[in-house]
């Protein structure tokens, strides 16, 4: 009786193309959930929008951008789009947005951030100075000196940017249940239509 | 060599997001759409869509050399990134509210009239954002 009960589940979900309600459920099937994915996407886009509004106000984002191959800009862009992924779904496995404090999530993010922000550095400093240190036009203990600091700087920064985007994240998921509907209150009261 | 595949993909992601958001507002409105998933698989093609869109645009301003904010140029410009900032934050909430509103409900049952309305009205803000930001974009581009 209980299997047929799945059975003819199972046949209504494939038929309606239905998801399973569990969140936990969907978040398994897909390295990233969608909570995940938008969140991510959605820190990425706006830090980068952000620096592009703040740039073009004060009249600099001309200067900015002349000096940027396209290609490189979109393989930059990507880089730091997947380092949010990682960062975000970091905190997501460790701490739930419904039931965390916001002091937990601020500080995962934080920490999340930081190592971002070094990761961020790091991959930059690859492509852009291993092909010079092979060349030989750079010294390796002066490139290490502004690695080390230019890490700490970026620990700084990219745990800055974690706080903000996660206390953001979190202020957007709380709004979004306040505005979600009252679950079923007007299946009974409002009247069917013809 | 590279400005035109990039401005494109920028069309085609603008495209597909306000074709995406269309649909499923005019779906909701009428009751076409009675269960989430429809708008659950449209939300990862919508946010990968606006990753396309942010560097493909960035890529596109550093093609053109954009003028200073002082020009009337520059203000359309200002205009339409304040009006992809308010996107993107509109964006993220209805995304959240569609997550917790299918974590809720009772994927058998048809959607309560209220949340219809709701998703309906949100794609509907959606695709009038865009809708606007398109125009932008056409101004930015023919004047």
């Amino acid at each position: 009786m209980a299997e047929d009960q799945c059975v003819r589940e199972s046949m209504a979900e494939r038929t309606s193309g239905a998801e399973p309600a569990h969140g936990a459920e969907r978040a398994d099937a897909r390295p990233v959930s969608l909570v995940t994915w938008t969140l991510a996407t959605f820190d990425t886009a706006l830090f980068v929008l952000l620096g592009v509004l703040a740039a073009h106000a004060s009249g600099g984002l001309a200067d900015l951008l002349a000096g940027l191959n396209t290609l490189v800009g979109v393989a930059v862009f990507c880089y730091l789009w997947a380092l949010f992924v990682l960062a975000v779904r970091w905190i997501h496995r460790r701490v739930s947005l419904d039931s965390a404090g916001v002091s937990t999530l601020a500080l995962h993010g934080t920490a999340a951030g930081s190592v971002a922000g070094v990761a961020f550095l790091l991959g930059l400093f690859a492509v852009v100075l291993v092909p010079t240190i092979q060349s030989g036009g750079v010294r390796l203990q002066a490139v290490l000196l502004v690695l080390l600091i230019g890490a700490g700087v970026a620990a700084v920064v990219g745990s800055v940017v974690g706080l903000l985007a996660s206390v953001l994240d979190i202020a957007v998921y709380g709004l979004a249940g306040y505005l979600l509907p009252e679950a079923g209150s007007e299946r009974v009261t409002e009247p069917r239509r013809q | 060599m590279a400005a035109l595949p990039i401005r494109t993909l920028h069309v085609l992601a603008m495209a597909a997001l306000v074709g995406g958001t269309t649909v499923l507002w005019y779906s909701y409105r009428n009751g076409a759409i009675a269960t989430l998933a429809p708008a659950r698989q449209f939300e990862w093609l919508f946010w990968a869509g606006v990753g396309v869109l942010v560097f493909t645009g960035i890529g596109n301003l550093g093609a053109l050399g954009p003028p200073g904010p002082g020009t009337d140029w520059g203000q359309t410009l200002l205009a339409k990134l304040a009006g992809v900032v308010g996107l993107i934050g509109g964006s993220v909430i209805r995304t959240l509210l569609l997550v917790r509103a299918s974590d809720r409900e009772n994927r058998f049952d048809n959607l309560s009239p209220a949340l219809r309305r709701t998703l309906s009205r949100a794609y509907g803000a959606t695709a009038a954002v865009m809708l606007g930001i398109v125009v932008l974009a056409e101004v930015l581009a023919h004047g």
